[in-house]
C-alpha cells in the first residue's frame, strides 16, 4: 500500500487555481521528488497533505487513513519552506517541545541526525534567535527527523545548508528509505533531486505535467549528439529512427534525438569519424523542455 | 492531554515576564490603593473637590467612587484604569498572539503539522489565557489582602474580593475571546492585537462616558466594562446576575465563533 496517495487535489485561492488535479502517490522506501519553480504549487500541494489547507476537491491519503485525521501526523515529519522557529527557546528546548507531541514515539533518532549534521551540544544550548539561518534550517531537520517518521516531507531542505552537510543530510535522506520510510522532496534545485529521487513528478502552474523515473526522463528528453566525421557528412542522418533534427556544419553534424541510440550508433559505425560528443543527460534539460514546451 | 500541556508549557515559558509585570502591576496598585484608604481621610479630601463640580459630574463620581465609603474606594481601585490597562494587555496579547501572531512568526504551520488537531491547539491557548487572566486577576486580590492586613484594615473580605477578580475575569475573558476571533480571521497579528486593542478602549471609554453623560446612557449595554461591578459587588456580597447572564453567553459564543472559524481557515 502506497504511504501517501494524492487524488486529483484541487485548490483555488479566490480566482487563482493554484492546484489542478493532482493526483500521485509515493510507495515506502521511495524518495519522491517534486520539481517546480518558485509559485508552481509546490509548497500548497505539502500545506493540502499537512491539512494545513483545505483542498477545494480530491483526497489525501496517509497509510490509507485520511489526512484530515490528525493521529496519521504522528507518523510524518515536516520541514516548512519557510521554517521559522520562536526565537528565545533554545534548539534542545525546541527538539524537546516538538517531541512533547509524541509521547509514545521518543526522538530515538535525534542522536543520529545531529550528528550527521555536525550539531553539537554547545548549538543546542544557544536561543534559536542567535543561531545562523543555516543551523535554524538544521534544527528543522531535526524536528522533522527526530522520531522517525515513515512519511518525511520536505520543502527546499537543503536552502542555507553548506556542502558538506548536504552531502550528511543526502546520507539521511537514502537512509530513511533504506528503513522503508517514504520521503517526498520537494525542491527547485534540479541537482540534488537527481541524486536523491528515483521518480520525479514535475509541477507547472498547479498541474502536474510529467510523472516518471528519472532514468526515463533522461531516456525520452531531446538530447543533442555531435559527430565530427571524417570526410563529409554522409545522407540519411535526419531518416534514423529517434533522430528529430540534424544541423551540418562543414564535417560535423549535430543530431537532436530522443529514445533508443543504437541506430544512430549502428550509423556511426559504418562511417569513419573523428569524434564523437554524446553528453550525459541531466534532469535539467528534461526539466526546461517540459518547462519550454509545456508537454 | 498531553499535546495540551505541551504548548501550554510553551506558552508559560514564553509569556511568564508579560503575566508576572501585569500580576505586579495588579498587586502592588490594590496594595496602595488600600495604603492610601488607610493612610488619608479620602472622603473628606475628594468631598471637598466634588462640591465643586457640575451636577452630573458629582453624580458621575459618586458612583464611580461608591460613595466615597471605604468599600467603594476599594472598588474604585479596581476600576482603576490602571487594573483594566493590566488584565487587557494580557487578555489582548494572548489572543492575537494565539493565530494570527503565530501565522506570521512561521511557527503555526510546523505546530498544525504536528498530531494535534485544530481544536486541541485552540483549546491549549484558551486554557493557558485563563490561566494567565486567573493569575492576574489573583495578584490583586493579594495586593488587597496583604494591603488590609499591613495596615490593619479590614474594608472587605478575601471572599468578596474573589468576586470582584472573577467579575474581571470574566471581562477580560470576554475582551480575549473577541481578540482571538480577530485572531482567527486574520494572518497578521498587529492587526488582531489593533482590532482588540480598539475594541477594550473603546468599550471602556463607551462607559465612563455614558456615566458623565447621560444622554447616551442606552449605549452603555454595548460595552463589556458596563458588566463589570466591583462597588456593587463589595457592597451586595456577590457578582450581578445581569453581569454574569452577559459575559458568560458572550464569552461562551465569540469562542465557539474563533474555534469554527480556525477550524476552517486556510494555514497561513
Amino acid at each position: 500500500m502506497p504511504v501517501l496517495t494524492l487524488d486529483r487535489i484541487s485548490k483555488s485561492f479566490g480566482a487563482l487555481r493554484v492546484l489542478n488535479e493532482v493526483s500521485f502517490s509515493i510507495e515506502p522506501g521511495e524518495v519522491f521528488g517534486y520539481l517546480g519553480p518558485n509559485g508552481a504549487g509546490k509548497t500548497t500541494t505539502l500545506r493540502v497533505i499537512l491539512d494545513l489547507v483545505r483542498a477545494d476537491s480530491g483526497m489525501v491519503r496517509i497509510h490509507g487513513a485520511a489526512a484530515s485525521d490528525p493521529r496519521v501526523r504522528a507518523e510524518t515529519g515536516f520541514l516548512p519552506g519557510e521554517f521559522r522557529l520562536w526565537g528565545t527557546m533554545t534548539g534542545r528546548a525546541v527538539l524537546d517541545h516538538f517531541a512533547g507531541y509524541r509521547p509514545d514515539k521518543p526522538p530515538k533518532l535525534r542522536g543520529q541526525v545531529l550528528d550527521a549534521l555536525g550539531m553539537n551540544d554547545a548549538t543546542l544550548r544557544r536561543r534559536v534567535k542567535l543561531l545562523s539561518h543555516g543551523t535554524r534550517q538544521k534544527l528543522g531537520l531535526v524536528i522533522a527527523m527526530q522520531h522517525d517518521p515513515k512519511l518525511l516531507l520536505l520543502d527546499e531542505p537543503s536552502i542555507g545548508l553548506d556542502p558538506i552537510v548536504q552531502r550528511g543530510f543526502r546520507e539521511l535522506v537514502q537512509d530513511f528509505a533504506r528503513r522503508d520510510a517514504a520521503v517526498l522532496f520537494s525542491s527547485h534545485v534540479l541537482s540534488e533531486v537527481e541524486e536523491v529521487c528515483a521518480r520525479v513528478a514535475i509541477v507547472r502552474a498547479g498541474s502536474i505535467v510529467a510523472i516518471s523515473s528519472v532514468d526515463d526522463l533522461r531516456r525520452l528528453m531531446l538530447r543533442t549528439l555531435t559527430i565530427r566525421f571524417r570526410e563529409s557528412v554522409p545522407h540519411g542522418l535526419d531518416a534514423l529512427e529517434g533522430v528529430e533534427r540534424v544541423s551540418v556544419a562543414g564535417r560535423e553534424a549535430v543530431l537532436h534525438m530522443r529514445g533508443d541510440v543504437n541506430a544512430v550508433l549502428r550509423f556511426i559505425a559504418a562511417h569513419d569519424v573523428d569524434d564523437v560528443i554524446f553528453p550525459e543527460p541531466q534532469l535539467e534539460d528534461a526539466f526546461m523542455e517540459y518547462y519550454e514546451t509545456g508537454s | 492531554m498531553r499535546p495540551v500541556l505541551n504548548i501550554i508549557r510553551r506558552l508559560a515559558g514564553r509569556y511568564a515576564v508579560l503575566i508576572f509585570a501585569a500580576s505586579f502591576l495588579l498587586g502592588l496598585f490594590q496594595f496602595l490603593i488600600t495604603a492610601v484608604v488607610s493612610t488619608f481621610d479620602v472622603p473628606a479630601m475628594l468631598a471637598g473637590v466634588i462640591a465643586f463640580l457640575p451636577a452630573n459630574v458629582r453624580t458621575a463620581m459618586d458612583l464611580i467612587f461608591g460613595g466615597l465609603s471605604p468599600k467603594g474606594l476599594i472598588g474604585f481601585g479596581w476600576d482603576h484604569p490602571i487594573a483594566h490597562t493590566a488584565g487587557t494587555v494580557v487578555a489582548v496579547v494572548l489572543g492575537a498572539r494565539a493565530v494570527a501572531g503565530e501565522i506570521e512568526d512561521g511557527t503555526l504551520e510546523l505546530v498544525l503539522s504536528q498530531p494535534i488537531s485544530r481544536v486541541t491547539y485552540m483549546l491549549a491557548n484558551v486554557a493557558f489565557a485563563i490561566m494567565a487572566i486567573a493569575t492576574v486577576c489573583a495578584a490583586g486580590v493579594f495586593g488587597s489582602s496583604i494591603g488590609q492586613r499591613v495596615f490593619e484594615q479590614q474594608t472587605a473580605t478575601l471572599g468578596e474580593l474573589a468576586r470582584v477578580a472573577i467579575n474581571l475575569g470574566l471581562v477580560l475573558l470576554a475582551l480575549y475571546a473577541i481578540t482571538l476571533l480577530a485572531s482567527s480571521l486574520t494572518r497578521e497579528g498587529g492587526r488582531a492585537l489593533g482590532i482588540g486593542a480598539l475594541i477594550a478602549i473603546v468599550s471602556f471609554m463607551l462607559r465612563v462616558v455614558a456615566l458623565l453623560w447621560r444622554d447616551i446612557a442606552f449605549l452603555e449595554p454595548y460595552s463589556v466594562h458596563s458588566y463589570y461591578a466591583p462597588r456593587t459587588t463589595l457592597e451586595v456580597g456577590r457578582i450581578p446576575a445581569g453581569s454574569l447572564m452577559v459575559l458568560l453567553p458572550l464569552i461562551l459564543l465569540t469562542l465557539l465563533l474563533a474555534f469554527h472559524r480556525f477550524e476552517r481557515r486556510d494555514i497561513p
